[in-house]
């Protein structure tokens, strides 16, 4: 054939397409479970309260519903660092990719493959603008965290926020960010595969308690609860840094198994996307 | 298989190039060994009955589907290897109108499909719109089939790619809407150079268009040829002879279709008419003048020929 020139887009273009696209696709549903979440932190911390139902057997009144202020939430700094942590670090991580990847499952794609670009590389573009956009999200909420810290009246619920705790609250959330993307990347119902994936590790690991020692009680441990496992690098921090629980996971083995879930995750999202390409109609 | 049938091309510069390309879908077998050869410069036409695998080709040239076993050399690049670049240069309407945005609004589509390509040409994309007449600030989701149809030509066409698959482009659209979008193909290809396959079974929408033939069925190819080698060489005969008659032994592997009604014989026969007719008239049959088939008429009885 003649000289003929094939411009292909650049990565940054593409990226900041997929960015703007996220934000846009799922804006409204993102916004209705961010500003209350943000609200939810500001009302909570400036010793505010939430409603609730409380069960009174006393005053024959039952169950109602009422103002529950947050002093008598059985909240202490720790609790407040934990809960949230653990919600921006399971739930966002877990349900991002479901916002990241609507209208993106593998049968839906055909689209997206007729763009001149490689295809594992426009899964993986999307999948770090979704992670930007998880940081970002993360970021504003230990921003929150911090400013609130600074005014006059607040209940001391978020305690000075540990290097840990910081290193946790971003990484905790990317790395099942990064798993649940497998699902997505690998699914046509992801929502659904990650409630299953979910609830299978959890029959697994009662299953592996259930049982005298075997190789699936260590494989479990060494998988999702020993000092190398997903919620060690999840969430080591946060478990060293709170007084009274025992020390399990040291900082090194915690970032050992932060960096090996992230690359293992990375690796399984590179698989998905290849296995979606192979299997296409 | 009939070798007169099939033009390799070979003197000409070819743009797609198919090598035994494979393709099955659990038993069902989609692509046979697909030999299928696209000159530069043309408007190929790639024809055959419903699930003859004409769509499967095209999505394999896409990449959309792996070919197992079989290769595809675009723009002299192999696809497998090399199809993020080669699609930069291909224009690529499908068979569906679905896009996974569908609340994006035309614009919004067309700015999108804008980043993907560094071709893309801003003003050509203004002027289709507003030929085609499509609102720009209603969401895809919400056209209707003819519109997204519109909508799909402009993505496909604003970067002036060398090589335009279209797969079935006018199905289901309304006559007006056909002509429109067909007018617009001929004024693209009149304007850009461009080569075109067309997939398609409404010949009649393709008459004017085509330059080139490929006739695909169970998966393979039966028939590729340049449009005017067919006008030349293939052509229907009406004659009157005796009951008895029969046709002369040396046509026997140039006749591709033929039918009959008592004294009356009308055949589809391969070579050049005038030697053709006298071949038949010295059998003692009465023989009309040839006639020129039009494509649709062609494609029918090469295709009752394979059956046969």
């Amino acid at each position: 054939m003649k000289n003929i020139h094939f411009p292909t887009p650049s990565t940054s273009s593409v990226f900041w397409e997929q960015t703007k696209l996220i934000l846009q696709v799922r804006r409204r549903q993102l916004l209705w479970i961010l500003v209350p979440f943000y609200l939810f932190v500001f009302i909570i911390e400036l010793g505010g309260g939430v409603p609730g139902l409380i069960d009174r057997a006393d005053d024959g009144r039952g169950i109602y519903l009422s103002w529950v202020p947050a002093t008598e939430m059985g909240f202490n700094g720790d609790m407040g660092t934990l809960l949230f942590g653990w919600t921006l670090t399971l739930c966002l991580g877990l349900i991002w990719p479901v916002f990241v990847w609507s209208g993106n499952a593998p049968e839906q794609r055909d689209y997206h493959w007729t763009m001149p670009i490689g295809k594992t590389k426009h899964d993986l573009i999307r999948f770090a603008a979704g992670g930007c956009i998880l940081a970002a999200i993360v970021l504003m909420f230990l921003l929150e965290a911090s400013l609130i810290r600074l005014l006059p009246a607040h209940t001391n619920l978020f305690q000075a926020l540990s290097a840990g705790a910081w290193f946790n609250l971003l990484a905790g959330p990317l790395l099942y960010y990064t798993w649940a993307t497998v699902a997505a990347v690998w699914s046509n119902r992801p929502g659904l595969t990650i409630i299953a994936a979910v609830f299978g590790m959890m029959v697994v690991v009662v299953l592996s308690k259930a049982t005298p020692p075997s190789l699936l009680a260590t494989a479990v441990d060494f998988l999702l609860q020993g000092p190398y496992s997903i919620q060690s690098a999840a969430a080591f921090l946060f478990l060293t840094d709170i007084s009274g629980l025992p020390k399990e996971v040291t900082p090194f083995q915690g970032l050992v198994a932060t960096g090996f879930w992230l690359c293992a995750g990375f690796g399984a999202i590179v698989f998905a996307s290849r296995r979606s390409q192979n299997n296409c109609a | 298989m009939r070798p007169f049938l099939f033009d390799n091309f070979a003197e000409r510069e070819l743009v797609l190039s198919t090598h035994g390309l494979s393709r099955r879908f659990g038993n069902r077998i989609a692509l046979a060994g697909l030999d299928l050869a696209v000159p530069e410069g043309a408007a190929n036409v790639l024809t055959g009955p419903n699930a003859a695998g004409k769509s499967t080709a095209l999505r394999s040239m896409m990449q959309l589907t792996s070919p197992k076993p079989g290769s595809i050399q675009i723009f002299g690049l192999d696809v497998a290897e090399e199809g993020a670049r080669v699609r930069t240069r291909i224009g690529y309407v499908p068979e569906t109108t679905q896009v996974p945005y569908p609340w994006m609004t035309v614009e919004r589509l067309l700015g999108h499909q804008a980043v993907y390509f560094p071709n893309w040409d801003e003003t050509y994309a203004q002027r289709l719109i507003h030929a085609l007449q499509v609102p720009r600030d209603v969401p895809y989701g919400t056209l209707s089939k003819g519109y997204a149809r519109r909508v799909q030509l402009i993505l496909a066409l604003a970067h002036k790619p060398g090589l335009l698959l279209l797969d079935e482009p006018t199905d289901g659209l309304d006559p007006l809407a056909r002509d429109l979008v067909l007018g617009l193909i001929v004024d693209h290809l009149g304007a850009v150079p461009t080569t075109l396959l067309f997939s398609t079974h409404l010949l009649s929408e393709v008459e004017g268009l085509a330059d080139c033939l490929g006739l695909i069925r169970d998966g393979h190819l039966v028939v590729q040829l340049d449009r005017e080698r067919l006008r030349n060489l293939f052509h229907s005969y009406r004659l009157v002879a005796d009951k008895n008659w029969q046709a002369p032994l040396e046509l026997q592997d140039q006749i591709l279709s033929s039918s009959n009604s008592g004294r009356e014989w009308e055949f589809s026969i391969w070579g050049r008419p005038g030697e053709v007719k006298a071949q038949l008239e010295a059998t003692g049959a009465r023989v009309e003048e040839p006639r020129h088939p039009a494509l649709a008429q062609a494609v029918h009885s090469l295709l009752a020929m394979e059956v046969a």
